[in-house]
């Protein structure tokens, strides 16, 4: 019982469907490539010196991260009622591929919401995610600015503005909870991410489709999500590959608009990529910083404080 | 003309609501309405009126690119 297609060689769906099979081999990323393989610099470190936090960057930062990680965020391990157990068994064989130590590179499409687009930090951007098992980077285009961010073996999350100046903030740093729970995401390693963001979500599957099966979660009835509402999940089989994931956003129980990453095929950059300092000029200065710990209401003082 | 149009039909995906495009993506991979349906976790008859209006939605912001109309 299918519903016709529409017909003709501009058939509806015959475009979107070409879309995305163009997405698939996604044409559309040599230019971003191109300029990463232009800025590979393998320098150095600078000295460190000391700093202010950064609230614009921050706040890009955070946008960037988000759709710099998200994408591991249905890698999790824990889900759902029985009738979701297709989905489950699918997506706990696609982590045990992806947290292995392979490089896999993503081109990430942020759209935003037509009418949210009055703020810089809401543009549009694309980018281009490297991961590999815990760690990644990425290099992403928002509007007019350019913002390199990642996490490399040590836990350090550190951001490039540009080539001239870096930012670092160590793994022993007191994170906001927005950006540990992004990082633990990233990571794929701790359990919390699964407790921050599958435990809320329905997740079912499908029969396969050319060697190709679709996972769909949707929010819980009554359950909310800090920034997700919905997500579209395209596996490889074969290779137990994400190769698409659709993500819908939302803020203030208002859309927020969609980000899409898509498993494009090109030769991994290699191990310096996922540092800083391969981003930066030789001449250029890293900062250290670290976020204030953020205030706990005091219920009751305690001895000894 | 053609990167234009790939821009438009992204544009357009990215403005239909969720289920919308869930629909209207997991149709045009060659899903079954009853599959995309069950999926999306709608009834098939929702699923329909949600593939019918994602269509139109997107005939309506392609039409400058098609030459036909769509069903």
């Amino acid at each position: 019982m299918n519903e016709p297609r529409s017909k003709g060689p501009d058939s509806i769906d015959d475009l979107v469907a070409d879309h995305l099979r163009r997405l698939e081999g996604c044409a559309d990323a040599s230019s971003l490539l191109e300029r990463i393989e232009a800025d590979r610099r393998l320098t150095t470190a600078m000295p460190a010196t000391t700093s202010h936090p950064i609230r614009p960057l921050r706040r890009l930062a955070l946008g960037s991260l988000m759709a710099a990680v998200v994408l591991i965020a249905f890698l999790g391990g824990r889900y759902f009622d029985s009738g979701s157990a297709q989905a489950a068994s699918l997506l706990k064989d696609v982590r045990s591929v992806h947290i292995q130590g392979i490089d896999r590179c993503y081109l990430v499409q942020h759209a935003v919401e037509p009418n949210l687009q009055s703020k810089p930090a809401d543009l549009a951007s694309e980018s281009i995610l490297w991961t590999r098992g815990e760690y990644f980077w990425s290099d992403t285009a928002i509007g007019l600015k350019r913002l390199k961010i990642g996490r490399d073996e040590s836990g350090t999350i550190w951001l490039a503005p540009d080539a001239r100046k870096g930012i670092r903030f160590s793994a022993t740093s007191a994170f906001p909870k927005e950006v540990e729970t992004l990082s633990q995401i990233a990571s794929m390693t701790v359990p919390v991410l699964v407790d921050e963001v599958l435990s809320d979500f329905d997740i079912r599957t499908d029969r396969p489709v050319s060697g190709r099966s679709v996972v769909w979660a949707q929010l819980k009835a009554g359950r909310s999500h800090a920034f997700l509402s919905a997500a579209m999940l395209e596996v490889d089989l074969e290779r137990n590959l994400l190769v698409r994931l659709v993500l819908w956003l939302h803020k203030a129980d208002a859309p927020n608009g969609t980000v899409t990453y898509t498993l494009v095929d090109r030769l991994a950059p290699g191990d310096a990529s996922y540092r800083l300092e391969s981003h930066l000029d030789a001449d250029s200065v890293i900062e250290d910083h670290s976020f204030k710990p953020e205030a706990k209401p005091k219920v009751a003082s305690e001895p000894g404080t | 003309m053609q990167q234009e149009l790939e821009s438009e039909i992204a544009s357009a995906l990215a403005r239909l609501p969720v289920q919308q495009r869930a629909v209207m993506e997991l149709a045009s991979l060659g899903h079954s309405l009853v599959d995309v349906a069950e999926m999306a976790g709608v009834s098939h008859a929702n699923a329909r009126v949600l593939l019918h209006r994602a269509r139109q939605s997107l005939a309506e912001s392609l039409k400058r690119f098609r030459e036909g109309e769509v069903r």
